[in-house]
């Protein structure tokens, strides 16, 4: 229910309800149910009528869909429906825009306003499609890919030119991603058939608010916030056992997570991998005394039994749900009143967003328990809810435009009737992601779109455009299909079975597949197992017979700490005088690592070498999280193999990377360079199947190859061409070519991180401090620890034989006395 | 290191770590599935894949031809991708290929993809008898001993306790099914019924980087 809130809270506080709100229905509908305004919705009303974009930043359950909606159901009502199209409304998600339709509905057929509305998704049926083109309604609900399609269609000018608003709703969701780069050029498509078209924007609190409000709206654009009515209550989670040094499992904390969820009415229990999800759903049916109502939510699981988890959060008969990423974008949350963070948060603003959800009661603050797995994640809880008090939020990382997506925007609007490449060049520029856009690439773009682009040799003969005056048109009409087939930004194949000859293992996340070059050894289902490499999204292994595994463990789906945190940890750390929130043992622990060696802290990269178990030691204290961490350590282990130091493997943490050989370390330091990006990255790149995944998925969105289609199957072994095989080819002959180089820009972000690599190596040059030690450090200890973890094959880990090793470990380091 | 040979029909074949098969005794090259203009087959239908493979293709036969000096050349079915590939042929890779047809005793043989299409004054065989041994695009249940092309083998191979996918030569002792040369070709396992129900009984050559497998 849109209003549903307001039963709650918020009186009327004091911005005026103009006059024409006032005499809508809206408002005797509104007051019939003893509900008023709120503020935000009628500011942002004002921005509207003064013909301004917005841009509004307000929890859920504030009434943010109806401020979206306002300014379109007083325009309608006051000037008439003409019978074009009025409104868009676009929605990451299909069943949101279902969701919104029903919403916003609801007063509009109890009041009997004479508004039309519906939807339009991928499942909306071709005879309302049509009848939609001929009679459209005056608002339409849709995705950013349905909105794509509409903007090809050769009338599409006369069909949104009368367009007045576009409401594009969970910004923050999607805010620099490649679906948003499309959304973004067809906003300006948009503009440009309807230059009196008005943006607003519906976003969960993000921390850069001006690049948000920059992304959408053009030059007077508004940011109307909603207030947040209370600050939410955010603890760690007090526990008798005490913190463990590594490790993910939140094992210990199984009782109190299980006594707080009984508590509360609903509670959702976030984890970050879906193993974790696994493991404490199970953990806690066993203990499930009071018989709660426990489900669980993971993408990995059948989209139906998501969907019924959902719908029971809905109407709530569930007492609680243990769930991954996967219900971030989840509905209703209503009636949640507890959110359960196990591991650390990664980020403030992922984590305010997931308490935000919850709880729509606006007086009262949204309660949320952190549960850190280990040490390390203790400080970050800390450092997370330190920051939510301050009110310090991340920003977002800003991203140039994808290449790939462009390409495919401008095929789309040659379908549309064509374009001259200086008005579109424009056009394109005034699209946030693509102003610093240069000619050139744009030039190459529309090459590669009219023709391949190809340097060398030209496909001019077969040409989907011909250009005439400057002018582009589709050479033949019926070229169109291909591009209506190929829309959208997501390539799909993000999980891969692991193949032991013909046997499947199970399904491994292809992020971790895609940093590892053939001979990598990594651990999976109890096994070391030697990567092969991926073939028709088969990762093929065989066994390995070494004992412990090159690379760190499969862990899957984990979000990288965010570089905001990542500097408060640092700085938390290196300064004694804030461990007083600290309880006794984290302080211990780092009370003994300042007199055994030294402490991390936001200027100085700390390396410590040390020899263990017959084999030398580095640990680097980066903090640069876990994706840029393990390109690191391919980087060095790539660097020590050349060096001859017989590395054996590494491991990493958000926190640290360690790696370890059968040679001493002799100036570490060196090895932090930032030369190690320039001159190893690059090859390391060429070799590594994470850059053919990133061509793949540009080429399919550049429309290069076709995207494979859900139920269509191979008819013959040589219809598809092997992405790899083009790789090749293409990196031999023009390694050049604008795809590449869109591929290239990818890796800079996401899993590769070579960006924040670059930034951090940059930022120690100068500060970095060797210590080379006789015997492991107290801060080394869960780093190491991992190792044993990860590598210790899971059929005999025994419990036993693991603290035993944990013990010496531990009495090594001298370090027995903190527990 | 000796050359690997194929004993097969009492004459003796050496595979190529390119794809192709020699026989030294009849001074003979045979390569299969070169599948030109694939790339350009996709481009007529608007995917516009890079244009280099028939060029990247016919230098590695041209290399291939140069080292080995042979006088016949058997192309064993699927010069081209498609019927109208000689046409779409870029001028340079186009002369490289007309020297290399005209400077040797050529025997095209027919393949399903360029079926009944070569270059002007070329003589299209359905299949090929030479020295008892029969040449043709796919392998039939003919009893004779038969070289054939067409399945695009490749096997799992195992190499310093690495195992990649590469492309082989699959042979029993009355067939041998012949690799792909072309650049952009895919490939079929070897295991896979379409191959294992011509050659129950396995041998294979496999290509590796540097070396040709035997087993």
């Amino acid at each position: 229910m849109v209003q549903e809130s307001h039963l709650q809270s918020n009186r009327f506080k004091g911005v005026a309800v103009p006059q024409i709100l006032h005499d809508h229905p809206l408002t005797q509908w509104m007051h019939n149910r003893g509900w008023h305004w709120f503020d935000h919705q009628i500011r942002g009303l004002n921005a509207a009528r003064k013909g301004h974009d917005f841009i509004l930043f307000a929890p859920t359950g504030a009434g943010k869909t109806m401020a979206g909606f306002l300014p379109s159901l007083v325009d309608l009502h006051e000037n008439g429906s003409n019978g074009k199209l009025h409104t868009l409304y676009i929605s990451p998600l299909k069943a949101l825009a279902v969701d919104v339709h029903r919403n916003i509905g609801r007063p509009l057929e109890e009041i009997g306003l004479d508004i039309t509305y519906e939807t339009r998704t991928g499942d909306t049926p071709q005879s309302k499609r049509a009848r939609q083109k001929t009679r459209p309604p005056d608002i339409l609900m849709t995705t950013p890919e349905s909105l794509a399609l509409m903007t090809s269609y050769e009338d599409a000018e006369t069909y949104f030119k009368d367009l007045k608003y576009i409401i594009i709703d969970e910004i923050h969701a999607f805010l620099h991603s490649k679906r948003a780069d499309l959304l973004s050029l067809n906003l300006e498509r948009l503009s440009t058939f309807a230059p009196n078209l008005q943006r607003i924007g519906l976003s969960a609190t993000l921390d850069d608010r001006e690049t948000a409000c920059d992304w959408l709206c053009r030059k007077k654009g508004e940011i109307v916030t909603a207030p947040a009515v209370t600050t939410p209550q955010v603890e760690v989670l007090q526990t008798q056992d005490h913190m463990p040094w590594s490790g993910h499992s939140a094992r210990y904390a199984i009782p109190e997570i299980y006594k707080a969820v009984s508590q509360a009415k609903i509670a959702v229990v976030f984890v970050n991998t879906r193993s974790q999800a696994e493991y404490l759903f199970q953990s806690l049916w066993t203990i499930n005394d009071d018989n709660l109502k426990i489900g669980i939510h993971h993408g990995s699981l059948e989209r139906e039994l998501r969907r019924k988890v959902e719908t029971s959060m809905a109407e709530g008969a569930i007492n609680c749900v243990v769930a991954t990423a996967s219900l971030d974008l989840g509905l209703d949350w209503a009636d949640v009143d507890l959110v359960v963070q196990v591991g650390a948060p990664k980020g403030v603003s992922r984590l305010l967003q997931r308490i935000g959800r919850s709880n729509h009661r606006l007086n009262e603050p949204s309660r949320a328990i952190l549960v850190p797995t280990n040490r390390f994640e203790y400080i970050e809880c800390l450092a997370a809810i330190s920051e939510i008090k301050k009110g310090n939020l991340d920003g977002v990382e800003p991203k140039e435009g994808g290449l790939d997506v462009l390409a495919q925007h401008v095929f789309g609007v040659a379908c549309s009737g064509g374009f001259y490449a200086d008005a579109l060049y424009d056009e394109v520029q005034k699209a946030w992601p693509y102003k610093t856009l240069s000619r050139q690439d744009f030039n190459d773009v529309v090459s590669f779109v009219m023709d391949g682009g190809y340097a060398l040799q030209s496909y001019d003969r077969f040409a989907r455009l011909s250009e005439d005056n400057g002018r582009f048109t589709l050479r033949d009409k019926k070229i169109a299909r291909q591009y209506r087939m190929n829309i959208g930004t997501i390539v799909e194949a993000p999980i891969l079975k692991v193949m032991l000859r013909n046997k499947t293992l199970g399904s491994i996340e292809e992020s971790f597949v895609n940093n590892m070059t053939a001979g990598d050894t990594f651990l999976f289902g109890g096994e070391v197992l030697e990567f092969q490499g991926v073939h028709n999204s088969f990762v093929k292994v065989t066994r390995s017979k070494d004992k412990q595994a090159q690379v760190p463990n499969y862990a899957g789906g984990r979000m990288s700490l965010s570089t905001h945190l990542s500097d408060v940890v640092r700085q938390m750390i290196g300064h004694p005088e804030q461990w007083a929130l600290f309880p006794d043992q984290i302080r211990e622990w780092l009370e003994l690592q300042h007199e055994k060696s030294q402490l991390p802290d936001e200027k100085n990269l700390v390396i410590e070498t040390f020899p263990f178990e017959k084999r030398y030691y580095m640990v680097a204290y980066t903090f640069a999280g876990r994706n840029a961490n393990e390109t690191l350590g391919f980087l060095i282990l790539r660097r020590l193999k050349r060096l001859k130091k017989r590395p054996m493997g590494f491991v990493m943490t958000d926190y640290a990377l360690a790696v370890w050989a059968l040679k001493p370390f002799d100036h570490p330091e060196n090895l932090f360079d930032p030369s190690i990006i320039f001159e190893d990255f690059e090859e390391w790149l060429q070799d590594t199947p994470l850059m053919k995944r990133l061509f793949r998925d540009a080429a399919v969105i550049s429309g290069m190859i076709e995207r494979r289609h859900p139920g269509t199957t191979k008819t013959g072994k040589q219809i598809l061409v092997s992405s790899d095989l083009i790789y090749d080819v293409l990196m031999k002959y023009e390694p050049d070519h604008v795809l590449l180089r869109a591929a290239y820009r990818d890796a800079r972000h996401g899993l590769i991180d070579a960006d924040r690599i670059k930034h951090f190596l940059t930022s120690v040059v100068g500060h970095i401090v060797h210590r080379p030690l006789q015997k492991i450090s107290p801060m080394a200890v869960p780093t190491i620890l991992q190792i044993s973890r990860e590598t210790l094959a899971r059929k005999d880990r025994d419990e036993y034989i693991f603290e035993d090793i944990e013990e010496q470990i531990l009495k090594e380091a001298s370090v027995d006395t903190v527990n | 290191m000796s050359t690997p040979s194929i004993e097969f029909a009492g004459h003796k074949f050496q595979p190529q770590l390119c794809g192709a098969l020699y026989w030294q005794s009849e001074n003979t090259l045979i390569v299969s599935d070169l599948h030109f203009e694939k790339a350009s087959h996709f481009a007529r239908h608007g995917n516009f894949i890079p244009p280099y493979d028939s060029f990247e293709t016919v230098n590695k036969l041209k290399k291939t031809c140069d080292r080995l000096t042979p006088k016949r050349l058997i192309l064993l079915g699927d010069v081209f991708h498609d019927q109208y590939g000689y046409q779409r042929m870029a001028e340079q890779a186009r002369s490289i290929f007309d020297t290399i047809i005209s400077g040797h005793e050529l025997i095209w043989i027919d393949g399903n993809h360029d079926r009944g299409h070569a270059p002007e004054n070329v003589v299209v065989h359905e299949k090929v008898d030479i020295a008892g041994i029969v040449f043709t695009h796919i392998a039939t249940d003919n009893p004779m001993c038969e070289i054939s092309g067409h399945y695009h083998p490749c096997h799992i191979m195992v190499h310093k306790g690495h195992k990649m996918r590469r492309p082989c030569f699959i042979f029993n002792e009355k067939k041998i099914i012949m690799p792909a040369f072309g650049t952009l070709t895919g490939h079929l396992e070897c295991g896979s019924p379409a191959i294992r129900s011509i050659i129950p009984d396995p041998h294979f050559a496999v290509l590796g980087t540097n070396r040709i497998l035997m087993k």
